[in-house]
């Protein structure tokens, strides 16, 4: 019995594969670079300091930032939001956060909630829109942090950020976008949205490789009121024992994942050069064809699904009868379409959506991702649903 | 820029006395450096990040060197980026 070939349709939990020049990127510098960026001072040093500076460069670019010292570097989405979630909100804060957050910002909301910060979420429809006017009034409660999943990583839905940093900054309230779904498939502009926290992963929709990831400060965010997560070596005004307070060594204690970066710095370029816009047409486009193929199963729900427009290229779905956990192996085994199952590290999501606790089948596309592989998964589905 | 620190270090930073004399301008952190090395270097001035001479500051970033000569083309680029230094100095310390 021949294998089939595999179709990945798990881009939500990690982008595959990467553009060649991402290990490319990689191999080039633990071959030739190696060395820890700038702080050594001699040529090796210095050039891999070069290549983490353009990755800031880079997202700075990607995102609208001021500059790409405002570009602080993670490990991953959930450092970042980690970050400003324990380092900002101090016992008594009153915190907004969707319906639809992931545990990175859920776990540490929960902790916060035990040592005295208010957490409340905002209310959403049955298919997990926003509505502005209930956030309008969810505001009057004086929030010191507004917290937006951009796009869910359980049903694809794409929040109107603008709009609610809008109405944030009209009552004094700060804005943190959680990116994860989001950075690199749909543009964000951190200006023009009033974006003051952004937290983006780099091994998603930027096609970095994973162990990067990144938090960028607005133009006007105050990142002297976050408390830094961790303090120590940051190779620069080494004579002093107090932590240095500026952009980006506030936050960067520590030797960074150079050889990540390098390879973020070429998930980058890929990104730049395809631009944001056609990655987005190519993925909806994917998407329309998958749900439509979908719709048309007997026995297949699809949830919470948004409009074309408002939404990334992530399909969740359940089959009459048959257990998530069953479909996901099945998927596997017979049919090599790569899935994720159950609640995606998204428990409140399922909640909202109404699939809490069975969770659903995830189907995630990329930008490499094609038509013959939604159709495949399609006719896979199928399958299943005629046994 | 903050020149009064020049001042206030006592050393003698002038333009255009000794072609051979470099001088060098700190920065608050290594990414700093690094994007005044990139943004100076695009203008065409060769330049070049060394190790903080130990009679400046005991710190173990990097500082941008660069020909005296260039010394108000490289305060006019690094302000046109909103890049500050924490001063420019002699290369070597100076003999008084």
């Amino acid at each position: 019995m021949s294998t089939p070939p595999m179709i990945y349709l798990d881009n939500a939990a990690t982008s595959w594969p990467k553009p060649e020049s991402v290990s490319k990127a990689m191999v080039r510098f633990l071959a030739e670079v190696g060395a820890t960026p700038g702080r050594s001072g001699h040529r090796l040093s210095l050039e891999a300091g070069r290549i983490v500076l353009d990755v800031r460069e880079k997202v700075a670019r990607l995102f609208n930032a001021a500059g790409p010292l405002r570009v602080v570097l993670t490990c991953n989405a959930t450092e970042a939001l980690n970050l400003v979630l324990t380092g900002l909100l101090r016992p008594g804060d009153h915190v907004l956060a969707t319906g639809l957050e992931h545990n990175s910002v859920m776990r540490p909301l929960s902790r916060l909630a035990g040592e005295g910060v208010v957490v409340s979420p905002l209310s959403h429809g049955p298919d997990g829109a926003l509505d502005l006017d209930d956030v309008r009034a969810a505001m009057r409660g004086g929030p010191r942090l507004v917290v937006v999943n951009h796009a869910s990583n359980v049903t694809g839905r794409v929040q109107p950020v603008a709009e609610i940093a809008e109405l944030a900054h009209e009552r004094g309230a700060l804005v943190l976008v959680d990116a994860a779904q989001s950075a690199g498939c749909v543009p964000i502009d951190i200006e023009r949205d009033g974006i003051d926290f952004l937290a983006f992963p780099g091994h998603k929709s930027l096609y970095g490789p994973q162990g990067t990831g990144g938090l960028v400060f607005g133009r006007n965010a105050d990142h002297r009121a976050i408390r830094p997560l961790k303090t120590g070596g940051t190779g620069s005004r080494s004579e002093h024992l107090v932590h240095p307070e500026g952009l980006p060594d506030r936050f960067e204690a520590g030797t960074p994942n150079a050889v990540g970066l390098a390879g973020l710095g070429a998930g980058l370029d890929f990104v730049l050069a395809e631009g944001v816009d056609r990655i987005r047409d190519h993925e909806e486009a994917l998407c329309v064809r998958l749900v439509v193929g979908l719709s048309r199963i007997p026995g297949v729900l699809l949830h919470g699904l948004a409009q074309p427009g408002s939404r990334t290229a992530t399909v969740s779905f359940t089959m009459e009868g048959l257990p998530v956990s069953q479909v996901g192996l099945s998927l596997d085994e017979e049919f090599g379409v790569l899935a994720r199952v159950g609640l995606h590290c998204a428990p409140e999501a399922h909640r909202t959506t109404g699939t809490f606790p069975s969770g659903t089948v995830r189907f995630s596309l990329g930008r490499f991702n094609t038509t013959e592989h939604v159709d495949a998964a399609v006719a896979a589905v199928a399958a299943l649903g005629a046994k | 820029m903050r020149a009064g620190n020049d001042a206030e270090n006592g050393s003698k930073v002038s333009a255009g006395t000794d072609a051979e004399e470099k001088l060098v301008a700190l920065f608050e952190n290594t990414s700093t450096a690094l994007l005044a090395e990139k943004v100076v270097v695009a203008a065409g001035l060769t330049v070049k990040l060394i190790p903080v001479p130990r009679h400046i500051s005991s710190d173990c970033g990097v500082c941008l060197r660069f020909p005296a000569a260039g010394l108000e083309r490289v305060r006019e680029l690094l302000r046109s980026r909103g890049l500050e230094t924490l001063g420019v100095f002699p290369e070597r310390p100076t003999s008084s």
